[in-house]
């Protein structure tokens, strides 16, 4: 869902109040959110979010919310779910929900494991095989110039070598591969 | 034979990964299952066998429940799954589990090191042409907090019949919750102990390396394994005669008897392996454990290549097989 005030980003701010059994909602994305509520434009502020129930404040809509039920909850943009509602086990994790609900996970996580942090083994993708695998991606022009028929047999080799656990051998072709891309 | 494997059956090591702009399998509709499939199978190669799992007869799906070489989760996945092995199916990969991927590697007796490295490669080889899921802080993403991070599970299995039985697995339980351990039945959650052997693993994936779980889970299973050896020692003291009464004639039964149910076997076998473990009897370690696997009612009959639908065949059968692992 598109935040109603930019109707660009992912909504994940969703107020509904109930007026005299009419339901009138509004949809924000962190950004307007975050503008809104500084300029005192009438949206609650942060302060607020967290006495939500019993403060009055200024309406979004232009009425007092003292009126009737109030909700506010934030939801996942892709499934909907409520922090709540995931924790709770009434819903499963998407993978936004992990982006979405990001700095909340921090204390879940904490309580299941002890800690919030990962300390074991990341993406290999990330430092020497990103190269072979990324970096046709990013200098397509480059590597058209020269010897691209070395070096994409060479990634080839690599790949099949890996395939055939010949580690040793991968690694001598991976560090072909990146002598002949830093030559050209 | 090192000591420690007496208590120790096998080591198996988990891994769980999920494919980066994928839903969650449970959300995945068949093209994007398949994409996922293919992506596995094209990472993997030749090197290891391709399985329809969905496809396969319920018979062979149970077996493979049975061996552990897939979860009970996944033989009950509703949608399409895919299972690849490697030669000596000491490595398998589970393909639409509750997370995309997971991998697993099994070793003989106490070998969890042994495993991790083997799945490792696995997971390592898939990495090459697969972006998993990844957050900074939180490490792999997986479908179920409880498995975030690492995404590392290791457990051993354990043959434990003078210290954990059913009624004193509650109370193993919460002392090895207390160290973020798990103690559980053959088959993993709340499943039953089968011949006296129980699963120990990690409960917690995040905040410790993968090389740190294995090694709080060694620990608990060395200390578990001394304080059976103490208790087998005491009791091979107190009913010396009695224990190896009961464990000889189990033996004798096993190459004996015409008929025997899966429980049975298991039973026996398990008093078997005290009497083998205590020196009483000698029966090697692989007899035992093959006959513990086989005894399964839909491994039995695919080890024996026959229709053993009807329990009373099987149970004739089951107890041929057997006289042939234990006889003279």
């Amino acid at each position: 869902m598109l935040c109603q005030e930019c109707k660009k980003n992912n909504a994940v701010y969703f107020y509904s109040e109930n007026v005299n059994g009419k339901t009138y909602s509004v949809a924000l994305c962190e950004e307007c959110k975050k503008r809104l509520t500084n300029k005192g434009s009438g949206y609650p502020s942060e302060s607020e979010y967290n006495v939500f129930d019993s403060f009055l404040f200024p309406s979004p809509f232009g009425f007092s919310l003292h009126n009737g039920n109030v909700s506010h909850t934030k939801r996942c943009s892709e499934c909907n779910s409520s922090f709540d509602e995931l924790v709770r086990g009434k819903r499963g994790f998407c993978p936004k929900c992990y982006e979405i609900f990001h700095s909340e996970l921090s204390s879940l996580l904490a309580n299941i494991h002890g800690s919030d942090r990962h300390t074991g083994k990341r993406p290999v993708i990330s430092n020497d095989t990103e190269e072979f695998h990324f970096k046709k991606e990013e200098k397509p022009e480059k590597e058209a110039e020269a010897a691209p028929d070395t070096v994409s047999s060479l990634k080839e080799d690599l790949k099949r070598a890996i395939a055939e656990e010949k580690y040793e051998d991968a690694a001598k072709i991976r560090d072909e591969i990146k002598r002949l891309e830093e030559e050209k | 034979m090192n000591d420690i494997d007496k208590f120790c059956i096998s080591s198996r090591v988990r891994i769980a990964r999920n494919v980066k702009g994928l839903p969650f399998s449970s959300d995945m509709n068949s093209s994007e299952r398949e994409t996922l499939i293919n992506k596995v199978k094209g990472a993997l190669g030749n090197k290891y066998t391709y399985i329809n799992f969905s496809d396969l007869p319920t018979t062979k799906k149970l077996s493979y429940v049975e061996r552990h070489i897939v979860s009970p989760d996944f033989l009950n996945a509703e949608n399409q799954t895919a299972l690849f092995m490697n030669y000596d199916k000491s490595v398998s990969v589970m393909v639409g589990e509750e997370d995309h991927i997971r991998i697993q590697a099994f070793a003989d007796g106490y070998a969890l090191k042994e495993a991790k490295e083997k799945a490792f490669e696995t997971e390592m080889l898939i990495e090459q042409s697969v972006e998993f899921m990844f957050d900074d802080k939180y490490g792999y993403i997986t479908k179920c907090p409880s498995n975030i991070g690492t995404g590392v599970r290791a457990s051993v299995m354990m043959f434990l019949p003078t210290t954990v039985n059913t009624n004193t697995v509650a109370s193993y339980s919460s002392e090895l919750a207390r160290l973020g351990m798990t103690i559980r039945g053959a088959f993993g959650e709340s499943s039953n102990s089968v011949g006296d052997t129980y699963q120990i693993s990690n409960n917690r994936t995040l905040g410790m390396s993968e090389d740190e779980i294995i090694d709080n889970v060694n620990n608990i299973v060395k200390a578990l394994a001394k304080r059976e050896e103490e208790n087998e020692k005491k009791l091979l003291d107190r009913s010396g005669d009695k224990l190896k009464d009961a464990s000889m004639r189990a033996l004798g039964i096993l190459r004996s008897a015409y008929m025997i149910s899966n429980d049975e076997a298991q039973e026996l076998i398990s008093r078997v392996r005290l009497g083998s473990n205590l020196g009483i009897i000698v029966v090697d370690r692989s007899s035992l454990n093959t006959a513990m696997t086989d005894s399964f009612p839909n491994t039995l009959s695919i080890v024996l290549e026959k229709d053993l639908s009807s329990p009373s065949v099987r149970d004739v059968c089951r107890a041929e097989y057997l006289k042939k692992i234990f006889g003279d």
